[in-house]
């Protein structure tokens, strides 16, 4: 007994096996509908945030697109569903343009640097937040739009919020299994090469504007799917719902999470995610709030939660290491 | 005609304000202050409070608010952007999250609700030697114009000024002269913050003054900037005043709730086209 609770506990496999054990189980064991709620929200948030930390972490640019291009996902597939077209033709459709979009966004970003980008995305941001309030037939302008209900291959409903966490944990592994594959991988490193020292990877023969535009398009394809998964939750779509705040949110979990560090993220994500949850009661100062952790984030702790994390493990393998000598 | 013209150039010259702010503090630094429009808008809060509420003078009014959005600007920057050595990305975030800061607390001190600063000098058109004008945008004008023309009376005159020229030129030279770098960097973003107080009374009686507006404001003020090479403080009042007249005849012309867009499109084409502006870039990276 003892031997196999030390397995799933203590190493990689059985760790991974308990986690994914644990996510398995979730609907069944949350006390209610906006626990369960809640679950979703989550795992969806998971793949912003991971998009927006591939886009900035790993790629160093500073952009605020993330809200507005998941906006573009949720609005589009949400129109082409209204239309009357399948939901998997609407999704690829919205998939499809919204990293289109985030593709022009990096090549138009080419020539520039940080808050060059910084200011082009606010442009993006803000132009696609007026045609959202101002369209008015295509996404019904401020008072927003709701969605029709749909169907999975013609035959899960969507409606159902058990099989909507299902349908989004198998879409958020998949997206954090790439995520953590790119990382990885030289595509990855690659990045991460340009973002620390950009001349010394221009003189290696790395073409620093390829990487980026690569990094946009992916972050932008992440934004889409998570814009999708959440238009499709709520059943109805605001253009408050992927305003300013939402996109300085994004920026503020990746910060947490320590630039660039998947495990910091994930920690941050979740953590964020929930206490905004909780901060909703406090709309009134949670700007602040945010703002605040923000900066003391990066004066006290600049390495986020990855920061952290590594100063754990390294504790812990001294101790082990300090057991061992011992006995 | 001469009215809209008049008043795009006297629009202008505030973004140009703005963008001399902005230039300055980046020239001496690299930071570039995305709470600039926050701090904008807190001026203008400022300024109402103490005419319309207070009852003082204009010119006290503008004194106050500059003072205070300009030590506001000082304690930004001893507290928040010193400590992380101006580094572009943390400095950048960090502004954001000043500007996030700010705009919730005008929002608690003011209110969400909007406030119409009454015109101090009239906003009806009167006809001067055969040219209609409006005495607000006049005042404006000339205020402006005072401002510019004793700023660079300031930065080339004094010694501090030229302290300060020294230190963005080359800061390691200047330190080495015995020039007070650091204090030079305290007293740009002084200087800066004093700029967007003011631009923020001047520009209350014009635009509808509302907690949120500082984003917007912030993004004008760097296009103008921007537009005037980054940087080149010359530039940024020229960029200011070219901003400001086409958003004027655009939106006269033009349809007017898209005024903002035209500003998006001019930065987008600048930056495609030109991105180091119209004068050249201080700094030489674009």
């Amino acid at each position: 007994m003892d031997k196999i609770r030390r397995w799933f506990l203590e190493t990689v496999e059985g760790r991974t096996l308990f986690a994914f054990i644990v996510l398995l189980i979730v609907p069944w064991i949350v006390p209610n509908a906006y626990t369960l709620n809640v679950s979703i929200l989550i795992l969806i948030f998971l793949i912003c945030d991971m998009g927006q930390n591939i886009v900035m972490g790993y790629s160093g640019q500073l952009s605020v697109a993330g809200a507005a291009l998941m906006g573009i996902g949720a609005y589009t597939a949400a129109i082409l569903v209204n239309e009357g077209l399948p939901f998997e033709v609407s999704v690829i459709a919205a998939l499809l343009l919204s990293s289109l979009l985030g593709c022009l966004l990096g090549i138009l970003t080419f020539r520039v640097k940080t808050h060059y980008v910084l200011l082009i995305t606010i442009g993006f941001h803000e132009t696609v937040l007026v045609l959202l309030n101002n369209l008015l037939d295509l996404t019904g302008g401020s008072s927003g739009m709701p969605i029709r209900p749909v169907k999975l291959f013609g035959a899960i409903s969507l409606s159902d919020r058990t099989a909507f966490y299902y349908f989004t944990l198998v879409v958020s592994l998949l997206f954090l299994y790439i995520a953590f594959k790119i990382r990885r991988s030289k595509l990855g490193l690659t990045m991460l090469a340009i973002r620390d020292h950009e001349k010394g990877a221009l003189s290696l023969g790395i073409n620093a504007v390829k990487y980026r535009v690569i990094a946009m398009t992916l972050g932008s394809l992440f934004s889409g799917v998570a814009g999708i998964l959440l238009g499709f939750l709520t059943g109805f779509l605001a253009p408050t719902m992927f305003s300013m705040h939402k996109a300085l949110l994004l920026i503020l979990v990746v910060v947490l999470g320590g630039m660039g560090s998947n495990r910091g993220l994930i920690v941050a994500s979740v953590f964020m995610t929930v206490v905004s949850q909780y901060l909703n009661q406090f709309v009134e100062v949670s700007m602040m709030i945010y703002g605040a952790v923000i900066i003391a984030v990066l004066l006290f702790a600049p390495g986020g939660i990855e920061a952290l994390l590594a100063t754990v493990v390294l504790l812990r393998k001294k101790r082990r290491m300090a057991g061992a000598d011992s006995s | 005609m001469s009215v809209v013209i008049i008043s795009g150039i006297s629009i202008g010259i505030i973004y140009g304000l703005i963008a001399f702010g902005f230039s300055l503090v980046y020239r001496m630094t690299g930071v570039l202050n995305f709470a600039q429009g926050d701090l904008l808008v807190i001026g203008g809060l400022v300024g109402y409070t103490s005419y319309v509420i207070w009852n003082l003078s204009f010119a006290s009014s503008l004194l106050i608010s500059a003072l205070v959005v300009g030590l506001l600007m000082v304690l930004i920057e001893r507290l928040a952007l010193r400590p992380v050595k101006y580094r572009v990305i943390p400095c950048v975030v960090i502004t954001m999250g000043i500007s996030f800061i700010l705009q919730n607390t005008a929002q608690l001190i003011w209110g969400k609700g909007g406030f119409s600063f009454p015109t101090v000098f009239g906003d009806i058109a009167k006809e001067v030697m055969g040219i209609r004008i409006v005495p607000q945008d006049v005042a404006v004008l000339v205020i402006g114009i005072a401002i510019v023309l004793s700023l660079s009376w300031f930065m080339s005159k004094t010694k501090p000024g030229i302290a300060m020229r020294a230190s963005a030129g080359d800061s390691e030279m200047a330190l080495l002269t015995g020039i007070n770098v650091y204090r030079s960097n305290t007293l740009a973003f002084f200087i800066s913050g004093m700029l967007s107080g003011i631009a923020g009374v001047l520009m209350a009686p014009i635009t509808f003054l509302t907690a949120t507006l500082g984003t917007s404001m912030a993004i004008v003020g760097f296009v103008a900037a921007l537009l005037g090479g980054l940087g080149n403080l010359v530039g940024a009042v020229v960029g200011g005043l070219v901003l400001g007249t086409v958003e004027v005849l655009a939106g006269t012309y033009l349809t007017a709730s898209y005024r903002l867009l035209i500003v998006y499109a001019f930065l987008s084409a600048v930056l495609i086209l030109k991105p180091s502006g119209l004068f050249g870039d201080a700094r030489g990276d674009s």
